[in-house]
């Protein structure tokens, strides 16, 4: 088992900071990187993956520094970048051979293990056939299954389930937690409920600042109270949007049952809900724009 | 070495002193039974030894799939799987350059004027031939395999050296055939054509890496491309001029390959730091 340190971490592009002072220690376990688009999340494990130098600040992995450990850090790695590049004209198994080749793996090995993970990913009928000819999720999934060749020991997944129908989400976040036991999974994504139910931590990520750094009931218990239900005549909707931060809005007869986020009592006929993560996402992110 | 001696010298002398005082078994056996008897007083946990068995079973499984270390094989089952089509169009291309210019030769197709004609086309091919190394190049870095790559154990600056290692050594076999075969043809002195050639093969590496190394260049491949083909027109306004192609001109020539070798040095040295650093790789 490894342990990931970032201390003090920044990254600027020419005259924008995507990454500022990120500080977090990763050990095993599911880390669920949450934040909207643009918040620095790509950007973050490009540098936590060695692809991208940081502008300032140290990355250490077990302690030592991951630029100097180079090709052995990069032995414990599976990563599966947002888009991923893949030649048009390969097949699904000259592709994954060809990432075997890269990873440096035991021909042996590879043949194996490749059968294996088409088969994980479903893909083992499609074997023959030609990325170009492949769906984007399908492309996922071959995505995943190259990041999963090594059997790394820090897996990193940028947006894994984006383009991913339902059933096949619920059978990639199987797969992942049962993977997080011994390891350490960083995956990035938009959709709450993505993490809701495998991530042992949430990482919060607002303008390239990290926000919250936790587990997921601490992370309910900050937007207790803040959760609000009311039903309100439909005029009366774009006011309270205005004024509140509206996690859900409902038709309901003549009117619309809103689920609004505020620390004060939006209407007079408003009751208290019980905040799900989704809500409480809202809320750090809301709470960090008002300060 | 000197230290192994020397650890030797010192057990040798420890062993001859036993010797010499006559009592060397007995000395022996008292000192291992004192070990044993020692062994015998540790306490051995029993769980902790079936946990550090436990972990070394592991440790030996995880290491079935370390990386190979014969690097041969490695190389091999890279080049195995790896891209061919572009690389196969570029070796073509390669052997075609040699084989055109000595059927232009034989048929003594341009004339009067052979002599001249032949110089400029062996003078603008390479040109062409440095496109390939360019896309090659650009479909490594900019389609996301690059990036892909930088967490394997080839990391990106290899298969970058690599891949340019490999057209560098195409285009520099194929432009010495041709500016021998040349030479041969129309009895042009090898060192003087050599010159000719190589500046504007030279330059044009320069303009493709330097392309590749700003961001507008990267972004848009046709505008190198537009570029590149402002080369042979300069150098067919060059052909017009009397006094290019004469012996005096030779210094100037050679002044501007030197200068080019030293631009394409730097741009490869400012290429591989970009890489490392993920600034071309990590395009949005
Ligand atoms: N190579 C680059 N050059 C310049 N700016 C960049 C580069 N990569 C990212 N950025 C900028 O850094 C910021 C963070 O980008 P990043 O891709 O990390 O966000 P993200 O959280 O992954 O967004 P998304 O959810 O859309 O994937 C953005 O404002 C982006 O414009
Ligand atoms: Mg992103």
């Amino acid at each position: 088992m490894h342990r990931v340190e970032l201390a003090d971490l920044n990254k600027t592009f020419k005259n924008k900071a995507a990454v500022k002072d990120v500080t977090v220690c990763l050990e095993h376990g599911v880390y669920g990187l949450l934040g909207e688009n643009g918040a620095g999340k790509t950007t973050l494990m490009r540098m936590f993956c060695g692809i991208l130098e940081p502008t300032s600040g140290s990355i250490l992995c077990d302690g030592m520094p991951i630029r100097q450990m180079g090709g052995d850090y990069h032995m414990l790695l599976g990563y599966l970048p947002q888009e991923f590049g893949y030649y048009k004209d390969f097949t699904a198994l000259r592709f994954l051979n060809y990432m075997a080749a890269l990873k440096a793996l035991p021909e042996e090995y590879a043949r194996n293990r490749i059968e294996e993970l088409l088969e994980l990913v479903g893909l083992q009928a499609d074997r023959k056939n030609k990325l170009k000819t492949f769906s984007g999720g399908m492309i996922r999934r071959i995505g995943i299954a190259q990041a999963l060749l090594n059997d790394p020991e820090i897996l990193v997944l940028d947006e894994p389930t984006s383009g991913l129908d339902p059933g096949e989400r619920v059978r990639f976040r199987n797969i992942i937690s049962s993977l997080g036991k011994n390891r350490i999974v960083l995956l990035s994504t938009h959709i709450v409920s993505d993490v809701e139910y495998i991530a042992d931590n949430i990482l919060l990520m607002k303008d390239g600042r990290l926000i919250y750094a936790g587990d997921a009931s601490r992370m309910l218990a900050e937007a207790e109270g803040c959760v609000w239900k009311c039903l309100v005549p439909e005029p009366e909707v774009p006011a309270l949007e205005q004024q509140y931060m509206i996690s859900n809005l409902r038709p309901h007869a003549s009117q619309v049952e809103l689920r609004v986020i505020s620390r004060i009592k939006p209407a007079p006929n408003a009751e208290p809900a019980e905040a799900a993560l989704e809500d409480a996402y809202l809320y750090l992110l809301n709470k960090m724009a008002e300060v | 070495m000197y230290k192994k001696n020397r650890t030797h010298l010192k057990i040798n002398t420890a062993i001859s002193v036993l010797h010499m005082q006559g009592e060397s078994a007995s000395a022996t056996d008292d000192l291992k039974s004192r070990f044993t008897a020692a062994d015998r007083q540790l306490p051995i946990d029993e769980r902790r030894k079936s946990e550090t068995l436990a972990l070394l079973c592991r440790e030996t499984q995880s290491r079935a799939n370390r990386p190979v270390q014969n690097k041969r094989l490695l190389l091999r089952n890279l080049l195995r799987y790896t891209d061919r089509s572009l690389p196969g169009i570029h070796i073509l291309c390669c052997t075609a350059l040699p084989l055109l210019l000595l059927y232009a030769g034989n048929r003594d197709f341009f004339g009067e004027n052979d002599a001249a004609v032949m110089v400029f086309l062996s003078m603008v091919f390479p040109c062409f031939l440095t496109f390939f190394s360019y896309f090659e190049l650009r479909q490594l870095c900019l389609t996301g395999i690059a990036e892909l790559g930088k967490t394997c154990f080839f990391h990106a600056g290899q298969l970058a050296a690599l891949t340019m290692a490999f057209s560098g050594i195409l285009n520099l076999m194929a432009v010495s055939a041709g500016i021998f075969l040349a030479g041969l043809q129309w009895k042009i002195r090898l060192l003087q054509l050599c010159l000719y050639v190589l500046v504007p093969f030279i330059f044009m590496q320069c303009l493709c890496l330097g392309c590749m190394l700003t961001e507008t260049g990267r972004r848009h491949p046709w505008l190198n491309a537009a570029l590149g083909l402002t080369l042979p027109l300069c150098l067919s306004s060059l052909s017009q001029s009397q006094t290019a192609y004469t012996e005096a001109a030779l210094l100037v020539w050679a002044a501007a390959l030197f200068t080019g070798i030293l631009i394409l040095a730097a741009e490869i040295r400012i290429f591989f730091i970009k890489l490392e650093k993920g600034d071309i790789l990590c395009t949005e």
